[in-house]
């Protein structure tokens, strides 16, 4: 498979090359009022209001800002939804043999259940499926409804 | 018609807004501080609904319809009264919030606000 490695801080992951739309540069983002932590905003794209994931969040790292921008934003997509990721860094496609995928064992991502070694470099492999698919479903639990009491929790 | 509510740019459906009341000054303070204006709202069934109110200067615009995109279903939350994301070629102009979820949210918030003032 081709992946694409990109770097958040000081934390290398990858993408499946096929989950990725485009790779843009820095791009201006608005804050959502009440939109899930980790779901901050919407940036726009070829017309499209794209939600932007504040991967670095579920790193460990500091909430992203509209006014704070990374150097790079990877457009991806999963179960028809597109995502914007803002990353500081990102390499070129590479092909990787599946051979060298392995169950994630030194890194530990909620998101990501293989890991690869790259140059030196263990790296989770993200799954945007998976994290389009929890925030889907915590956006249409009956928690997430408006008028209900509780308020969903991400 | 659009209005900034925390920095950020929000705006009703125009067919939403029956009419805006005059700015109105809050007892005892000065008009240009805290003059704030009650927008009568209506259901999509020609209800009449409580007033929302808004600091804020409101302003009517027109957009077109490809300018309109809907908020991603990963955005929303039980809180969020935004529905859609009016665009403008890679940028947001503003968003378009639901009335009646607006206007509860408002009426939770004041509640919320005299609750600790309450207890203070």
């Amino acid at each position: 498979m081709h992946i694409v490695p990109f770097r958040i801080g000081n934390v290398w992951l990858a993408i499946d090359a096929g989950k990725v739309d485009h790779i843009l540069g820095k791009r201006e983002w608005v804050q959502v009022p009440s939109a899930p932590t980790q779901w901050p905003g919407v940036l726009v794209w070829r017309g499209r209001a794209v939600a932007v994931l504040d991967l670095g969040l579920l790193l460990g790292m500091s909430p992203l800002s509209p006014s704070v921008s990374r150097h790079r934003t990877l457009i991806a997509s999963a179960l028809g939804s597109l995502l914007a990721i803002a990353v500081d860094e990102i390499r070129e496609a590479q092909a990787v043999a599946d051979s060298l995928l392995r169950p994630v064992h030194v890194t530990q991502h909620r998101y990501a259940a293989f890991e690869l070694e790259l140059d030196g470099q263990v790296m989770s492999l993200l799954d945007p499926v998976a994290l389009v698919r929890d925030a889907l479903a915590a956006a249409s639990s009956p928690a997430s409804q408006p008028g209900s009491s509780a308020v969903a929790a991400h | 018609m659009v209005f900034a509510e925390e920095d950020v740019l929000l705006a009703l459906p125009s067919e939403a807004v029956l009419r805006v009341s005059a700015p109105v000054a809050a007892a005892g303070v000065d008009a240009a501080v805290s003059a704030h204006r009650l927008l009568l709202l209506r259901s999509p069934d020609g209800q009449e609904l409580p007033p929302l109110q808004t600091h804020s200067v409101l302003q009517m615009r027109t957009v077109a319809a490809t300018q309109v995109c809907p908020l991603p279903s990963v955005c929303t939350t039980a809180r969020c009264t935004v529905v859609s994301v009016v665009v403008d070629e890679d940028r947001v102009l503003f968003m378009v919030v639901d009335p009646l979820r607006h206007l509860q949210r408002q009426r939770i918030g004041t509640s919320s606000q005299r609750f600790l003032e309450l207890a203070v």
